[in-house]
């Protein structure tokens, strides 16, 4: 039988080079949390179908927010002095064909994934080329900004568990609604989907491996360090093409031993959260890819809300894109109470076909599922305390949907956004007055207190949002 | 009748569908209930009048040029090709662990290895190092036979003679090269140390193991300079990833070691044996299943395997075993299915295990039978013929249409009156505003409407009794009755050869094709009217200078 390695042996064996200590929990960093000056955090979360019919979603009023909430956001009822709603939003549209973007910033006015990129990079949207985002989207920009200190940059994930159109695999997993322009391309990111996938990432760094000891992670770093001692003679020894790919992989293998070095628990070091946080253990099943799938996506969704706001009260992360569902769910919708023999289309239970053809009260019900996700993640954010604040204090987040008031449609969107309410007027129903619905994504770069005027082709400011 | 050639096509395509398509742009409107966002690409793909008895082929000469493959750029291993390529290194399955790879970037090709469309994030290199441990970790599980894959038994935790041989051997196999003395020395001096230290010999294998899986050079394909001849070893990681979707075996590591791969007749040899392969048979069964679109369909529940085992038998019948012509897929009058798939598709089966069958005549005929392809027509519980349509015209024809879908029409709402009969239905060919594209989809569509969602046959339609199925289409104003006679008509029509062929390219090169890649193109449609068959065309492939020399 294998003998255990200790640490003292890869610490000799690697030769004298500097080598990132193993995490163990003895080591890490005892800096008291009040010390320090808490880090502003930046989520996006994103449901990619609509609010539904004015009647059963956005308030009636400009103004304070004094009335209860209506169906698709009474989720969130508990929390409207540290959110506001943002509504007569419109995109810009465009006709023109696939292959060519339209106006700075427009959406594609026909079908779904019409919108993603304007939305998240605030490039016009060009659709059949992948990735359907053209630009560096939102999260990516705050993650530069934010997240040199943690241990992810940034967090992607998504609670839909696959696209459920028929397909397996890796066409099944969508599109990512995070994505980084590098080495003169776009790349996307992928989401994860699996709760015990992320549960792996917050605790055993390794990410993919269960549960992993010290020794195992020990035993990797020293195999990586041994590869990165090779980049220099390989990268020397090809064309300058193949060296900036060969560069911005030995760059991402540095970033993973540094999230080895920091441990699984904080990257900051700031103490480990509050927050009880539960392995949740295997992921529920996909039992079917076919239209109206279901794999306890509510589930998934509540597991989630918890890790998130676990990893951003321990600094693992500051920046986390929540996507609820893929662009045009199919995904089921007899959770929320629909038919389980909906009219028209396809007659499978799925939102999106509720979004053609079921009641607008049911609409607004599949909305609610959403909106109760995010008023999980509002409460377990707000449950932290931060100084004489909260988690919620110091986090910007926003809520925004592909689809406005009705299936494909493109104007009079209800947005919301949440948290740093030492830059954004909560507790506020905000009139838009039809500007660009990205302007929530800039102003809420802005309230990060990132200095910028432009989101890709979009500029400008939304009215009454941000305290002057 | 006048003879037709790509370039004359070209130009006649070019003005008669451009200003179609752009008419049909400008009046349509939302009487369309069903349509698809299509452009015009390559106008060479495009079907017109001509038929394949005028046709003549172009010269293969192009191919053989140095410079034929264009842009070379580096190619990271896929799932499918890492699986492999280290269950032939290492001697065990790494399946179990796929999940761990990450997802192979979005692709602009029907196909996994699209480099041009490469990404790479801190959870990729996250997913690498869970699969490095988790294999490496399985494989010490059975110390004898690391001996064995060694080629010896250490002495003790310091006997830097046996990591040698592992180095070696293993190392060869996984980075695609010998390893110098040097590197070799380099791995002995990091990893044996810490063996010692901890008195296991095998902690030097395990950690040898974890940094050569994560090497760059096994996670990409890495060539020489640009515009130079590439190395013997980089020529047979060309040939076996070519031919079998691997890193090269032992064979072809000792012919590069001898420079003999510089030869195009040992390199046609060294093809002709990997040919000969399972693994050959699923890497190209792969490109197939990419190519029409059945490898990620969810297929009927409880005959997946089926249906996939009689798409794969066709496949593989017709280009390994028979070699006959490839486009016969399209035609083959039997097939091989079980006793379920067979009661499935109403065939008659004569008991027992699964077996080749005599298609009933004048129905079915080649792989558009199936129920591997016919799934891609599913849609609202039935079929459409829009979308099965579509899927025959833009992966056999590889046409794309170059109008957008008019505003306020969605496609995933069912056209037409429920409870009409589908002709009535799916009006839109008869509209003079929706023809220009629903005239070719729906056309194709309805021919191969006795096939039901599951290739099941069909004389009415489901619940409609009253609504006959005539199964009469058309394709390229030729009448067709039925999947049988859509199959010759695409066997023989050089439009399709043309398209298979810039799929094989697109495959083969792990990139979209480009303008400036035409002549090679071309050439790839001459050299496969040589002999029809698709391994003439993978040896072509490794017979051309273009594979010892990288252009750009």
């Amino acid at each position: 039988m294998a003998k255990k390695l200790t640490r003292r042996s890869f610490l000799r064996g690697s030769g004298g080079l500097v080598v990132g200590i193993p995490f163990l929990e003895s080591l890490r960093s005892e800096k008291a949390f009040a010390q320090q000056a808490f880090p502003n955090r930046f989520i996006t979360t994103y449901y990619g179908s609509t609010t539904g019919s004015a009647r059963y979603s956005s308030p009636d009023n400009y103004g304070p927010l004094n009335q209860p909430l209506k169906l698709a956001l009474a989720p969130l009822q508990d929390y409207v002095s540290k959110l506001s709603f943002i509504s007569n939003l419109d995109f810009p549209v465009t006709n023109v064909a696939p292959t060519e973007p339209g106006p700075p910033g427009s959406a594609r006015n026909k079908q779904h994934a019409g919108v993603e990129s304007p939305l998240f990079s605030g490039m016009a949207a060009m659709e059949r080329v992948a990735p359907v985002i053209r630009g560096t989207t939102v999260d990516q920009i705050a993650a530069d900004f934010l997240g040199s200190g943690s241990q992810y940059k940034s967090l992607q994930l998504r609670v839909q568990a696959a696209s459920y159109n028929g397909r397996t695999g890796a066409r099944a997993q969508g599109t990512s609604t995070s994505v980084r322009a590098e080495n003169g391309r776009l790349n996307e990111l992928p989401m994860v989907e699996s709760p015990k996938r992320l549960y792996d990432m917050l605790f055993a760094a390794g990410g993919t491996t269960t549960n992993p000891t010290t020794q195992t992670l020990a035993k990797n770093k020293s195999a990586l360090d041994f590869v990165l001692e090779d980049a220099n003679r390989l990268i020397a020894s090809v064309s300058a093409n193949d060296r900036q790919l060969l560069e911005n992989h030995f760059e991402k293998i540095r970033e993973f031993e540094r999230s080895l070095s920091s441990g699984g628990s904080g990257g900051g070091g700031m103490q480990p959260s509050t927050l009880p946080l539960n392995n949740p253990g295997p992921d529920p099943q996909v039992n079917s890819y076919s239209f109206g799938g279901w794999a306890d996506e509510t589930k998934r969704g509540e597991a989630m809300a918890d890790m998130i706001a676990y990893a951003l009260s321990t600094d693992i992360t500051r920046v986390v894109a929540w996507a609820f569902t893929h662009f045009q769910c199919w995904l089921n919708s007899q959770m929320t109470g629909g038919s389980a023999t909906p009219s028209g289309s396809n007659g499978v239970p799925e939102i999106h076909n509720d979004s053609h053809n079921s009641s607008a009260e049911q609409i607004a019900k599949n909305c609610a599922w959403a909106t109760g996700l995010l008023a999980r993640l509002l409460g377990n954010l707000e449950s932290v305390q931060e100084g004489t604040g909260t988690l919620l204090d110091h986090t910007f987040i926003s809520f925004v949907t592909a689809e406005s008031k009705n299936a494909h449609g493109k104007t009079n969107y209800t947005y919301a956004v949440a948290g740093m309410g030492d830059r954004i007027n909560l507790g506020q129903h905000i009139n838009g007055n039809k500007a660009h619905p990205a302007l929530v994504h800039l102003d809420g770069l802005r309230a990060i207190g990132l200095n910028t005027n432009r989101l890709g082709e979009v500029s400008g400011s939304l009215p009454g949002l941000l305290k002057v | 009748m006048k003879e037709w050639n790509f370039a004359s096509l070209k130009k006649m395509l070019f003005s008669v569908v451009l200003i179609l398509c752009l008419a049909s742009f400008l009046i349509l409107n939302s009487a369309c209930s069903e349509s698809g966002s299509f452009k015009l690409k390559d106008t060479m793909d495009l079907p017109s009048g001509g038929t394949s008895e005028n046709f003549v082929p172009p010269s293969p000469d192009a191919l053989y040029d140095k410079t034929a493959f264009g842009d070379t750029g580096t190619q990271r291993l896929t799932r499918n090709q890492m699986i492999d390529s280290l269950n032939l290194a290492l001697g065990i399955s790494p399946e179990e662990f796929r999940d761990d790879l990450p997802f192979n970037s979005p692709s602009s090709t029907y196909f996994d290895n699209d480099y041009e469309s490469l990404s790479l994030s801190l959870n990729d290199i996250r997913s690498f190092a869970g699969f490095s441990e988790k294999l490496v970790a399985k494989l010490l599980e059975n110390k004898s036979e690391v001996d064995e894959l060694m080629g010896c038994t250490p002495a003790a935790a310091n006997d830097s003679a046996c990591l040698e041989m592992l180095l070696r051997k293993v190392g060869a196999r996984i980075l695609r090269r010998d390893l110098t003395d040097s590197e070799i020395q380099s791995y002995m001096d990091r990893f044996i140390p810490m063996a010692v230290s901890e008195s296991d010999f095998y902690i030097a294998v395990e950690l040898s193991l974890l940094a050569l899986i994560q090497h760059p050079e096994f996670l990409y394909r890495i060539e020489s300079e640009k515009g130079s001849q590439i190395t013997g070893f980089q020529v047979a990681s060309r040939l076996s990833f070519l031919v079998q979707g691997t890193g090269p075996d032992d064979q072809l590591l000792e012919a590069a070691r001898k420079g003999e791969l510089l030869d195009s007749e040992i390199r046609v040899s060294h093809v002709q044996r990997l040919l000969e392969s399972d693994q050959a048979k699923k890497h190209w069964n792969r490109f197939h299943a990419q190519w029409l679109g059945f490898s990620d369909r969810v297929l009927k529940a409880g005959l997946e395997t089926d249906m996939l085992t009689e798409t794969q038998f066709t496949l593989s019948h017709i280009n390994f075993e028979s070699n006959s012509p490839w486009m016969e897929i399209f035609t083959l009058e039997k097939t091989y299915l079980s006793q379920e798939l067979a009661q499935h598709y109403g065939i008659q089966h004569p008991g027992g295990q699964s077996t080749w069958i005599d298609y009933p005549q004048g129905r079915r005929a080649g792989v558009l039978s199936h129920g591997t392809l016919a799934s891609l027509g599913a849609k609202f519980n039935d079929t459409s013929p829009t979308l099965r349509g579509y899927e025959v015209f833009k992966r056999l024809f590889c046409g794309e249409f170059s109008i957008d879908i008019p505003a306020g029409v969605d496609i995933d709402d069912a056209p037409g009156k429920a409870g009409d009969c589908k002709e009535d239905r799916y009006y839109m060919r008869n509209v003079s505003t929706c023809v220009e594209c629903h005239g070719i989809t729906d056309n194709i569509g309805f021919g191969l409407e006795n096939l039901g969602p599951f290739g099941g046959w069909r004389q009415a339609e489901p619940n409609l009794p009253s609504c006959k199925i005539s199964g009469e289409g058309e394709v390229e104003s030729t009448g067709f009755q039925g999947p049988e006679q859509l199959g010759n008509l695409i066997a023989s029509n050089p439009v399709v050869v043309s398209c298979a062929t810039k799929q094989f390219f697109h495959f083969t090169m792990g990139r979209h094709s480009k303008p400036e890649d035409g002549e090679t193109l071309e050439a790839l449609v001459g050299q496969y009217y040589k002999t029809n068959t698709l391994v003439s065309l993978i040896e072509s492939m490794a017979r051309t200078e273009a594979i010892v020399f990288r252009e750009n």
